[in-house]
């Protein structure tokens, strides 16, 4: 018989609780709809999409991960984060289209990565951590993980090197919780960021620079004061970059 | 409590739950000001909270993280060593803890909606009243 090594697993369940103080903690509407230009060009991606799965993703085994784990004889060291499966119904705004010189721009892929790790704070400059629910469909702002985050996780957690991982943009603000089509012939009331974010991104989706300007230049005068807004800011953009260097 | 097969198998295996526990706050942190009006309306808005993640029926997040069920979970993963044994089971406590958090997320209105329902009666009032969000 070999001798009896004893492990304990001395796990504890520290339930990581989302406590509001009791001031606004989900984001109101009008808020959505402020910055829009601004959130939408700092997104690779804008997309429509319905979380199909969560997973959790825990820590890379080391031989240094292990010794911490049996010394301190707290298995919840192993613990990575939640990675979370979005399945794309469309691109709503593409980077690239904010550009003056983009040509050729491809739509999101049909799936994308949101990864949360753990150990960060419900608060990160100001920015609430997102809260994405199982078959919930949401509006989502997305933007890559900065390369050396990324390059980061994929050396501490257990996750493909070979796939990109997104966070909302500002966090909690990247993430619209839409309304389901609940039946046939009824369109449930959506969000009204929504329509404006469509229309924007709609107006700099034709290839030409000199199209874009023209679509945003129509949004700029148009009686909307917040389509108004975003589309001068966004026009304003796309005329410097378009303007040859001095 | 986790060891190799006594028949000599080298097969690592769990034998107990060793210092496996639940452990929730019994506080909160108040950001306000003690000398604040709006002080003893946010004490008692949070200690809804806090109440709700006491173990047992009848307290919202009473039944999660519970760790009868987690061992329950893995009670019959083996390794083929320590090394294999704990990486099965951080994997495992991961995918748990995530589960239990996504249904803390689906909670999180009805949380809400019992702190505010204690804390927005409790002069004075805000000029708008949070429950109504949630």
């Amino acid at each position: 018989m070999r001798n009896l090594l004893a492990l304990f697993l001395g796990t504890m369940f520290s339930a990581s609780i989302a406590i509001a103080q009791i001031d606004t903690e989900r984001i109101p509407p009008e808020d959505d709809l402020s910055d829009l230009y601004p959130r939408a060009v700092a997104s690779r991606f804008v997309v429509i999409g319905t979380v199909v799965k969560t997973d959790g993703v825990s820590q890379r085994m080391t031989s240094e991960l292990l010794r911490r784990v049996k010394d301190e004889r707290d298995l919840s060291l192993a613990l990575g984060g939640g990675l979370y499966t979005i399945r794309v119904e469309s691109t709503v705004c593409r980077q690239t289209d904010f550009r003056a010189d983009a040509y050729t721009s491809s739509e999101a892929p049909q799936t994308v990565y949101v990864f949360l790790p753990r150990d960060e704070p419900m608060f990160v400059n100001g920015h609430q951590r997102e809260i994405l629910l199982p078959s919930q469909r949401y509006l989502l702002f997305l933007a890559a993980a900065p390369s050396q985050v990324r390059q980061k996780w994929i050396e501490s957690f257990q996750l493909d090197p070979k796939q990109d991982y997104y966070r909302g943009e500002e966090l909690s603000r990247g993430v619209v919780p839409l309304f389901r089509q609940t039946g046939v012939g009824f369109t449930p009331m959506q969000p009204p960021v929504l329509e404006k974010l469509a229309q924007l991104c709609g107006a700099v989706r034709p290839p030409r620079v000199e199209e874009k300007l023209a679509a945003l230049k129509l949004l700029a005068s148009s009686g909307d004061p917040v389509l108004r807004r975003e589309a001068a800011e966004a026009e304003a953009a796309l005329q410097t970059q378009s303007q040859p260097p001095k | 409590m986790a060891s190799d097969n006594p028949d000599g198998s080298g097969i690592w295996r769990v034998t107990g739950k060793g210092t496996l526990s639940r452990v929730v706050p019994t506080s909160s942190t108040i950001n306000v000001i003690s000398a604040s009006q709006f002080y003893s309306k946010t004490v008692q808005h949070e200690r809804v909270h806090v109440n709700n993640w006491i173990a047992g029926t009848g307290h919202l997040f009473g039944d999660l993280y519970n760790p009868d069920d987690f061992y329950n979970q893995i009670i019959n993963i083996t390794g083929t060593s320590q090394y294999d044994l704990i990486n099965k089971l951080g994997a495992a406590l991961t995918t748990y803890v995530n589960s239990q958090g996504a249904i803390v997320a689906q909670r999180h209105s009805q949380d809400e909606q019992q702190a505010y329902a204690v804390s927005d009666p409790i002069a004075p009032q805000y000029v708008y009243q949070n429950c109504g969000r949630y």
